[in-house]
């Protein structure tokens, strides 16, 4: 008999209930073992998440995954501080070695553990907000630093790309009791864009209704902890675009090299190039030009409208209110080599801005500051990311702050 | 000893066969599930 | 209980833009699945079995293709019911005429102003258009779309099975009197997106047989052919169009210098990957369709059986998509006189169900020029032996070497798929670069 005789005589001849009896226990079983991998998937000497372990290559982090890495890298009577934002804090233009949060590490010393969970273009509600919010009960004392542009509103359950980890979260019964916050995301699900013509277009309700089902299921079935594990750990099964190439695809991600360069490294005209001087101008300028109007004296006088959106409804309810406190917000400045080129008005009014932001999160219970208004032209990688030499000042501005914060907060010792 | 051919029409053979046949796809199903989670596309003949 | 609530309400809200497309590949249609089968299982009796797994194909319609997407289709399914129930050969003719007007309408508007009125005067087409879209303004399509009208959802597959039903009728068949099996002909949620093309002589007894005894072989056949189908899907195809947009570009915009920078070896090796692609895609769909309906212990037609072990043109379309080739030729080819009335007329009826067929995978002369281009294939296949002088030696050398005549199948198969992927002028500099005609 030949293999495929083999094969063919083996194919015919399948016993029906055994079949089905080992479907049954072949899908059972993957579930049980991803509910184990949920509690031990963690990334070994994770420094933060790279492109091949983050969506654009289609890595999707779960919220046990952070968990997991939390437990495996603090030690007991550390002080937790979660990273989160956007590519600014997860230090786009930094080597392993060089980005910031580490050296926020160095300068904190032994008393805190830091964690970057910060993802490109996430916000203050995405995923890192939920790992740390998961890890409360766990880890009470703890510090969440994220950034923003001064007039910038989070979306409550986390931006488009990045919601996943909240109904992750939310389905496997990691978050705090907030109704406001529920309520609100639930809102965002029926947000309606009414088009002249009479029709309709409801922007999130599809996408988040996917999400909520796949985290549902999830929820009980844990495929997505233990698909990542084997994707980080074994082999790799998804093909994305910023992958190796065709032959190396299938590698464990573990085996891919954190690719951000040194910034340093890139030449100036690289890094700020005449031709996008006009863009990234405007760029900047937007920062604050919606957020003001001149009065009959010719003096810059806010639009409320504007700043009540953002910080009254905007910011109000994106955390359970126990959460607050523990909320460093970092107004993410912008380089140097473009604000000169601001007038003296704008640059004023792009001050008072970034003034008035910290204000007003503070008046919302959480804690703000600036960065990067004294930052020299080379500690900016381009219009907002930093270099080595960036991110040696902003952690040496943030240490302190988290200190204070911890000693106000009660986490240290009178 | 029995020839391949009693072997493979044996019910230990048929059953361990069939079990294996019944893990791959359980396991395979469970993969679909994670995979679904991620950016996919569409399926070519859909459009036409 | 309130997860299961949140979904029901779900599954009568019409998808969101990011699912177009995807239809079985969403966690909605896995639910929608688990709790459909489940229930269909969980009823024993076929009285109820058919009326509840009809309204679960309403649901499944209703979700993807939205009231818009539905309304036609209903429309066009009531009439194309009515003309049934009469057996008039006129009313089937009027019905079917009805079916091809209505796929004409929405998916060749557009094609048919701007590229076929185009070619006489330029003018012509945007002025309809323009007149069109001011009198129809619900139906129109947003400007810039490669149709004039929103096409329903499998617009082209409900057109087939209808004309199919009324040619049936109208030839003497029984038609269908149960609304529900017509209902369930019409809108078979594992059929209804993209195939197979159903008959229903075929699929009214497999409809009833699965409802009165399916049982556990149907049920782990089913499993394991849908595990087959996503297989082929999420982890063959996905990944070899991932790859291939980083290699060659989009369908629309090929990247014909980056490919023209690849060593020839490479360059086969991408044309390989494309049809695999498209055979692992389609017949992926179509297993997952076969094995959904095998769950409910009812039988689709099959669609696929090796198609790149065809050994002539012939043969290649007796494995691919085979639903829509024996589609063609019976109600394409053979009505139009088929092989009665000499060679010649062969010839052109065969070239104008292969231009057909293109057509009906898009409104593009990509997808012309690639039918005719089978249809040229076809016929030469058919009919090279009768060539005075070359024809015979060479029929009886292929015959001696069978292995020659699969490689030529398969390499005519593979370039034509330049010519269904991508406009004609990249198509032609790509097919030009696998034989180191740089453009």
């Amino acid at each position: 008999m030949t293999t495929k005789e083999i094969f063919l005589a083996l194919r015919t001849s399948m016993v029906t209930r055994t079949v089905l009896a080992g479907l049954a226990v072949g899908f059972v079983g993957m579930c049980l073992l991803g509910r184990r991998a949920a509690h031990t998937v963690a990334h070994e000497n994770f420094i933060r998440f790279t492109q091949y372990t983050s969506p654009e290559s289609k890595y999707y982090p779960t919220v046990s995954e952070m968990m997991s890495i939390v437990r495996a890298k603090i030690k007991p009577g550390q002080i937790l501080v979660v990273v989160g934002g956007n590519s600014i804090l997860r230090g786009v233009a930094q080597t392993p070695d060089q980005v910031w949060s580490r050296k926020l590490q160095e300068k904190l010393g032994d008393g805190y553990c830091v964690v970057n969970f910060a993802f490109n273009s996430s916000l203050i509600t995405d995923a890192a907000s939920v790992a740390a919010e998961a890890l409360s009960k766990e880890f009470p004392r703890q510090i969440y630093i994220a950034n923003a542009a001064p007039t910038q509103a989070p979306t409550p359950g986390g931006s488009s790309v990045y919601r996943w980890v909240y109904w992750d979260a939310y389905y496997k019964g990691l978050l705090l009791d907030a109704p406001a916050r529920e309520k609100k995301v639930a809102d965002t699900i029926y947000t309606r864009i009414p088009y002249p013509d009479g029709h309709v277009v409801y922007p999130f309700r599809g996408n988040i209704q996917e999400l909520k089902l796949a985290a549902w299921l999830d929820s009980w079935c844990y495929f997505n902890d233990f698909w990542n594990d084997v994707a980080y750990e074994d082999f790799n099964t998804v093909w994305g675009n910023l992958m190796p190439g065709l032959a190396d695809f299938m590698q464990p991600r573990k085996n891919w090299r954190d690719p951000d360069p040194d910034g340093t490294q890139i030449p100036m005209t690289v890094r700020f190039p005449a031709t996008t001087l006009e863009g990234e101008l405007a760029n900047i300028r937007g920062n604050s030009q919606y957020a003001f109007n001149k009065d009959a004296a010719g003096k810059w006088e806010i639009y409320l409208p504007l700043w009540d959106d953002v910080f009254q409804k905007g910011i109000q309810d994106i955390f359970p209110p126990a959460l607050k406190s523990r909320t460093l917000i970092l107004l993410s400045g912008t380089a140097t080599y473009y604000t000169r080129w601001l007038t003296e008005d704008e640059r004023y009014r792009d001050k008072i801005a970034y003034e008035m932001a910290v204000q007003r999160w503070k008046a919302g219970g959480f804690d703000a500051m600036e960065y990067g208004r004294d930052f020299a032209i080379e500690d900016f990688y381009d219009r907002t990311h930093l270099t080595a030499t960036g991110a040696l000042k902003l952690s040496g501005m943030v240490a302190p702050k988290v200190r204070e914060m911890a000693q106000q907060l009660g986490y240290l010792p009178k | 000893m029995s020839s391949p051919e009693q072997f493979v029409r044996s019910p230990l053979a048929r059953h361990a066969f069939s079990l294996l046949v019944g893990l791959t796809v359980g396991v395979f199903l469970h993969y679909l599930l994670y995979r679904l989670g991620l950016p996919i596309q569409p399926f070519i003949y859909v459009a036409f | 209980m309130n997860e299961f609530l949140s979904f029901l309400r779900m599954a009568f809200e019409p998808a969101g833009a990011d699912e177009a497309g995807r239809i079985f590949n969403t966690y909605w249609f896995v639910v929608f699945a688990a709790v459909a089968t489940a229930g269909f299982w969980l009823l024993r009796k076929p009285a109820l079995r058919l009326p509840f797994l009809a309204l679960a194909c309403v649901a499944f319609h209703y979700h993807f293709a939205g009231p818009a997407g539905m309304a036609p289709i209903i429309v066009l399914g009531i009439v194309t019911y009515l003309i049934g129930l009469t057996r008039s050969r006129h009313a089937c003719v009027a019905g079917i005429i009805l079916s091809v007007l209505a796929l004409c309408f929405y998916k060749y508007a557009h094609f048919l102003t701007l590229e076929v009125l185009g070619q006489i005067n330029k003018s012509w087409g945007p002025a309809i258009e323009a007149y069109a879209r001011l009198k129809l303004p619900k139906l129109a399509s947003p400007e810039g779309s490669a149709y004039l009208f929103v096409p329903p959802l499998g617009m082209s597959f409900f057109a087939f099975e209808f004309v199919h039903y009324l040619y049936e009728v109208r030839k003497g068949a029984a038609p269908l009197r149960n609304p529900l099996h017509f209902t369930l002909f019409s809108i078979f949620f594992p059929s209804l997106v993209a195939g197979p093309i159903k008959r229903f002589g075929q699929f009214i007894p497999s409809l009833e047989a699965g409802a009165s005894q399916v049982g556990p072989d149907d049920v782990a056949i089913g499993f394991r052919r849908i595990a087959m189908g996503f297989l082929k899907k999420v982890v063959i195809a996905d990944n070899l169009t991932s790859a291939l947009g980083l290699y060659i570009g989009t369908y629309n915009d090929p990247h014909v210098a980056q490919f023209a920078a690849y060593g020839m070896a490479t360059r086969w090796f991408l044309l390989i990957l494309i049809a695999l692609r498209i055979l692992f895609d389609f017949s992926g769909y179509s297993d997952i369709a076969i094995g959904l309906a095998r769950l409910l212990g009812i039988q689709l037609p099959e669609n696929f059986n090796w198609p790149y072990a065809a050994k002539s043109i012939q043969d290649f379309w007796q494995r691919w998509h085979i639903s829509l080739s024996s589609w063609i030729r019976d109600y394409v080819y053979i009505p139009l006189g088929g092989n009665r009335h000499g060679a010649g007329r062969k010839i052109l009826n065969g070239l104008v169900a292969f231009a057909l067929c293109g057509l009906w995978h898009g409104a593009a002369w990509n997808f012309v020029v690639w039918g005719l281009y089978h249809g040229t294939g076809l016929a030469i296949c058919a009919n090279y032996r009768a060539l005075p002088g070359v024809g015979q030696p060479l029929g009886k050398l292929l015959d001696l070497a069978p292995k020659g005549s699969w490689l030529l199948t398969q390499l005519f198969v593979c370039l034509g798929w330049l010519l269904f992927f991508y406009p004609l002028d990249k198509a032609a500099q790509l097919a030009g670069l696998l034989f180191g005609i740089t453009p």
